[in-house]
């Protein structure tokens, strides 16, 4: 099973520690051009990234046909004449409502996952602690559902 | 962590417990209670106040750092926790009859509210950089909210879509100035941070990370350069929230600030000097632009950028005698600022909107006792004695120069000279003119009370500032 990333004692940062507080007694030890120069292929990483896009985008501008007319731009419904809210660009505001509560429990989600992980190291405590984050949760929900936020009405 | 030691952060961490979980509990009743039946959750909301008050106040005399040194229940913590309650538990009673002209009186304006002091309370008591992020975004998320609460005005709305997005921008920078000090340091600790920083040579990178955190905190403090949201902010917002939000917020960027500068390592470093720079531009730009309002909320916001440069020198002048004039000017602030706000708000009554200067005209003639407390603000406010605002700037002064920054007390000065002139110009509208038609503040008991509550700090204070700065250095550093 592959270690969880920010908990890897082999990451950089504890090499930062031993950089920042020997700099802070004034003493400059190698160790710190090191974490610079480990970030090194990241910044390649990034800039190739960037320089790809950005080159993909020009030269396909250069070659591609460019002829825009009202039908092409309309939103696309499997070739029939777009209907409904959406076709105006507008929609339903229950939507947006929706996906806010699909991300608060998606976020809660990603908090289950990495402290079901080191759920043995933490211990009883822990353990209850993850509880009072999901009551939290569960009184924001339950303050949507009485809001009527889960109705859709029409 | 174990059990006991946990059983020991809930008892720190107590007074923030009570207020949390009674937003909690108060955003479901809220649900249930029936229209004209909002005076409950008033009162629930006080008392949701006065029993976190009671818990800080039973905390008081022992230093209990609590959840592994990312949260402390200090004296100086208590001193903030209590300005902070004091904030929203006038903005409380304030607020009744206000949301019932504006029509905004639901429970989440209360739980709202509520949320945001335990955001503030967590600032003030974080030692830790991500503590204080958790604390400064429960606070933000909650004003913002709060300042687009008149739905039905475009004011509202536009000052609540700028206040989001200039928000998210300064707590971005804040962040990332976070994540490069733990890149560099190892740490997010504020003790942590102030051994990195005073290293000699300084990383350049550790220079920009706190040049960012500082530029995220100086936002919520409403300083140069990130001052431009304030005066539109203070107008859109209910006039209840601005008055809020021109106390507590402020005050907690302030606690976070001197919290940093309460590190011995901190202030003896030349980061003074950018909080100099800072605090100069600050109140020169707040002063000499609110010399040309016409509307009160806008001329108070940047009365209030002014202050909060006032306040800034405190913090250059630094040491025990800075920091405690930083924490009673800030009292005080709290006292005379919502009383002026008070009087705004209490004007608001049928068409009358109470936010034109020129509509105070001869307010003297009809009300001598209500001109007479807002007389009393606004030489307060201008700084002249024998108010409460006088011995702020005072004391701030008196530290300035005992630590030699002869100059700069002398430019506070001459701006506090123009600053002066524009509560004066009020003062000169209510007494001087005739009047153009009646008035008919909407004087309620709650309000009646708030008055006197700040008129009575704003004298008292006055009268014993002695007294006052001995209880802010106190709980600074002890006996």
């Amino acid at each position: 099973m592959p270690k969880p990333l920010p908990l890897a004692p082999a990451s950089p940062v504890p090499k930062g520690v031993d950089c920042g507080l020997s700099k802070a007694h004034g003493v400059l030890s190698g160790q710190c051009d090191m974490t610079g120069m480990e970030f090194l292929p990241v910044l390649f990483m990034v800039a190739g990234i960037v320089l790809v896009a950005v080159a993909t985008l020009f030269v396909s501008s250069l070659l591609r046909p460019s002829n825009p007319y009202p039908a092409k731009n309309m939103p696309y419904e499997c070739g029939m004449d777009p209907a409904g809210e959406a076709a105006g660009g507008r929609f339903r505001v229950q939507f947006f409502i929706l996906a806010i509560l699909f991300v608060i429990f998606d976020v809660e989600t990603m908090f289950l996952f990495p402290w079901a992980v080191v759920l043995k190291e933490i211990g009883l405590v822990g353990y209850v602690e993850m509880f009072v984050f999901m009551l939290l949760l569960l009184v924001g929900f339950a303050y949507a559902w009485l809001k009527g936020a889960l109705e859709w009405e029409v | 962590m174990t059990a006991e030691a946990l059983l020991q952060s809930i008892l720190a961490s107590l007074p923030e417990i009570v207020v949390v979980a009674g937003a909690c509990v108060l955003l479901i009743l809220g649900q249930f209670v029936r229209k004209g039946q909002e005076h409950f959750l008033v009162w629930a909301s006080v008392a949701i106040v006065l029993i976190a008050a009671l818990g800080t106040l039973m905390l008081l005399g022992e230093v209990r750092p609590a959840y592994t040194g990312m949260f402390i229940a200090d004296g100086f913590a208590a001193f903030f926790k209590v300005l902070f309650y004091l904030a929203t538990g006038l903005t409380f009673l304030l607020s009744p009859k206000y949301v019932e002209i504006e029509e905004i009186g639901s429970s989440e304006y209360y739980v709202l509210l509520l949320f945001a002091l335990s955001g503030m309370m967590i600032m003030a008591s974080a030692t830790d950089l991500l503590s204080i992020y958790v604390g400064l975004e429960l606070m933000a998320l909650c004003t913002y909210v709060l300042t687009g609460f008149l739905r039905q005005q475009r004011r509202s709305n536009e000052a609540a879509l700028k206040y989001v997005i200039l928000g998210a921008a300064s707590t971005g920078i804040f962040l990332y100035g976070v994540s490069l000090v733990y890149g560099l340091t190892g740490t997010t600790q504020l003790d942590g941070m102030a051994a990195a920083m005073t290293g000699d040579p300084l990383d350049p990178g550790l220079l920009l990370a706190v040049v960012f955190i500082v530029a995220g905190l100086v936002f919520k403090v409403g300083a140069v350069p990130f001052h431009m949201w304030v005066p539109d902010v203070y107008e859109g917002a209910p006039t209840t929230i601005t008055a809020f939000m021109s106390v507590g917020p402020k005050a907690a960027g302030f606690a976070v600030i001197l919290r940093v500068f309460l590190n011995p390592l901190v202030a003896a470093s030349d980061a003074w000097i950018i909080v100099a720079v800072i605090a100069v531009v600050t109140m020169a730009l707040g002063s000499f632009v609110a010399l040309v309002q016409d509307n009160f909320k806008r001329l108070l916001a940047y009365s209030s950028i002014a202050h909060a440069g006032f306040a800034m020198f405190g913090v250059v002048a630094g040491g025990a005698d800075g920091i405690a004039s930083v924490m009673l000017y800030l009292l005080i602030y709290a006292f005379m600022n919502l009383g002026i706000f008070g009087t705004v708000i209490m004007m608001r009554n049928g068409d009358f909107s109470g936010e034109v200067i020129e509509g105070y005209a001869g307010f003297a003639k009809s009300h001598r006792g209500l001109a007479l407390l807002m007389l009393l603000y606004l030489f307060s406010l201008a700084g002249i004695p024998p108010t409460a605002g006088f011995f702020a700037k005072f004391y701030v002064l008196v530290a300035l120069v005992e630590r030699g920054f002869v100059i700069l007390a002398v430019i506070a000065v001459l701006l506090s000279a123009v600053a002066a002139y524009f509560y004066i110009r009020i003062v000169m509208v209510i007494y001087m003119r005739e009047p153009e038609g009646a008035f008919d503040p909407a004087l309620t008991p709650s309000v009646r009370a708030t008055l006197a509550l700040t008129a009575a700090g704003t004298i008292g204070i006055g009268l014993f500032p002695a007294w006052f700065l001995g209880l802010a250095q106190h709980s600074v550093f002890g006996d």
